[in-house]
């Protein structure tokens, strides 16, 4: 064992490897939270349209829209959507993008159709009365939505957009499929130095492990700020 | 200042309005009475459209809001409303319940005046008959706004008695300390009508006296109410006209004294009889 250790010592330090798995580790970082906002951003838009009253025929079809949208994102697997992004759709539009973006977008995209129901199921916990008190002081429906149900909508599902955040983490281990540099292509690379694999496979399940227990704790912690208007 | 003819509603197969025609004039009071299920409510809510009315038409300010075109949010800034849930907003402490909505409204106005400016001094660039106007500097009457609005919030938390109150949030209230602010956040947007559907309803008995006060105050100020409410005690107080909605129309319409003292219609009879 203790062979083994000296074999992942050597690769790791004596042949700079940590500086491939730093750069794995900012990248699954950056590809998760980047991809958590605009899940957010973009999944609160299509809730906020899911909801709206459909009095008007442009909001019946933003509507169809935005389920074909989620069903899409939900249908089919990350790794079809970021081979479907990278190789296909984005060089028909003739757009060059590098791996990181593109994981960054399909991520992004792909984590606000899961957003999207959860902020919904966080909208309908919010009491209706709270949007109608809004729209009688003369604001409009998205103004109000801003303003009011969103802010309590995210704190309803924080423990929920958590989940959503750490699966999100694990799901980055598939960016090798476009040529990305991640936690698990780096510990790959470095079991490839020597063709020993047990260890580096062992140290990178235990980072991962570290990121999402940090995760976790830092949501608690927010939840607590959060709570502020319900103590009493 | 509010005229109302022929108002219609449905829910579904449910005809709740069938016609209501009624005129509101400036500073009087009107109390609506009713039983349960009559359309009390549901009138009230198709005053500001929370209810689309389905048909009829509510001339406000010259325009016909049951019209779907018309721009209902410039019109519910002059239209205040208290509920019966109070509806406070829970993430936000007294003071900012208050203060949001003139705030945002404020900001909004702010923001075209100086938009509509600068477009017009670009304009004056290009042709000479036009003068250039100062562009406002937004961040001075931001500042000045923020203190005004502030200070008006501060005013009327006074006037409903909660002063103490600025910095606690909604949960840690009574029910008769929230709908004080409830009304006091109708009133910060300086209103010209004010709709109450049935603020007293969910309120322990005991905290019913401390909100009837603040409207009552409110009354004797002048201000233009619509009062939906079961404190027929208060509606006779209060109120300088009467209406008794029952089945979705007006059964029956006066002052107080004629309509609690010496009701006509049977259907009127039969409910005070039950209630009083």
């Amino acid at each position: 064992m203790s062979k083994k250790w000296s074999k992942f010592l050597d690769a790791f330090i004596d042949h700079k490897m940590y500086e491939v798995v730093l750069e794995g580790l900012r990248n699954t970082i950056v590809i998760a939270v980047a991809g958590l906002l605009i899940g957010i951003l973009v999944g609160t838009i299509i809730a906020s349209i899911r909801i709206m009253p459909k009095y008007k025929k442009s909001a019946k079809i933003l509507d169809k829209i935005a389920y074909a949208y989620v069903s899409f994102f939900r249908g089919t697997p990350i790794v079809v959507q970021l081979l479907l992004g990278y190789y296909v759709l984005f060089p028909l539009m003739g757009i060059h993008l590098s791996p990181l973006v593109t994981c960054i977008l399909i991520f992004g995209l792909n984590s606000s159709a899961y957003t999207s129901e959860i902020m919904r199921a966080g909208m309908d916990s919010v009491d209706k009365g709270q949007l109608e008190a809004a729209r009688a002081l003369g604001m409009g429906y998205w103004p109000s939505m801003l303003r009011v149900v969103i802010p309590q909508a995210i704190k309803n599902i924080l423990p929920t957009l958590g989940n959503e955040f750490i699966s999100l983490i694990k799901e980055t281990s598939v960016v090798s499929f476009v040529t990305a540099m991640d936690i698990y292509t780096a510990f790959q690379k470095i079991g490839g130095q020597n063709y020993e694999y047990i260890i580096p496979y062992l140290v990178m399940a235990a980072i991962y492990i570290i990121l999402v227990l940090g995760i976790g704790a830092l949501i608690k912690l927010m939840e607590r700020s959060l709570k502020k208007s319900d103590r009493n | 200042m509010i005229e109302i003819k022929d108002l219609q509603k449905h829910f579904g197969d449910n005809h709740v309005l069938r016609g209501i025609t009624t005129t509101i004039s400036e500073g009087e009071v009107v109390a609506v009475i009713g039983p349960s299920g009559g359309g009390k409510s549901t009138f009230l809510r198709c005053l500001n459209c929370l209810e689309d009315p389905d048909g009829g038409s509510i001339l406000f300010q010259g325009e016909d809001l049951a019209d779907m075109k018309v721009d209902i949010n410039h019109h519910r800034e002059n239209i205040g409303m208290v509920f019966q849930q109070f509806n406070l907003f829970a993430h936000k402490n007294v003071l900012k319940n208050i203060t949001m909505a003139p705030l945002y409204h404020g900001k909004k106005k702010l923001k075209k005046a100086v938009f509509s400016a600068i477009i017009n001094n670009i304009c004056a660039l290009f042709s000479s008959k036009k003068e250039k106007t100062p562009v406002p500097s937004y961040r001075k009457e931001m500042k000045a706004l923020k203190e005004e609005i502030k200070q008006r919030g501060l005013d009327l938390l006074q006037k409903v008695g909660l002063s103490d109150k600025a910095d606690a949030y909604p949960s840690t209230l009574s029910g008769g300390q929230k709908q004080r602010i409830a009304i006091a956040r109708a009133l910060a947007m300086q209103p010209k009508i004010m709709l109450f559907d049935e603020p007293t309803s969910a309120l322990d008995p005991e905290l019913v006296g401390e909100v009837l006060d603040v409207i009552k105050s409110l009354a004797q100020s002048g201000m233009t109410m619509v009062i939906v409410t079961h404190e027929m005690g208060f509606a006779r107080e209060v109120a300088s006209r009467v209406l008794f909605i029952a089945d979705g129309i007006i059964t029956e319409e006066g002052t107080p004294e004629e309509l609690f003292g010496n009701p006509k219609h049977p259907r009127t009879k039969q409910f005070l009889k039950a209630v009083l």
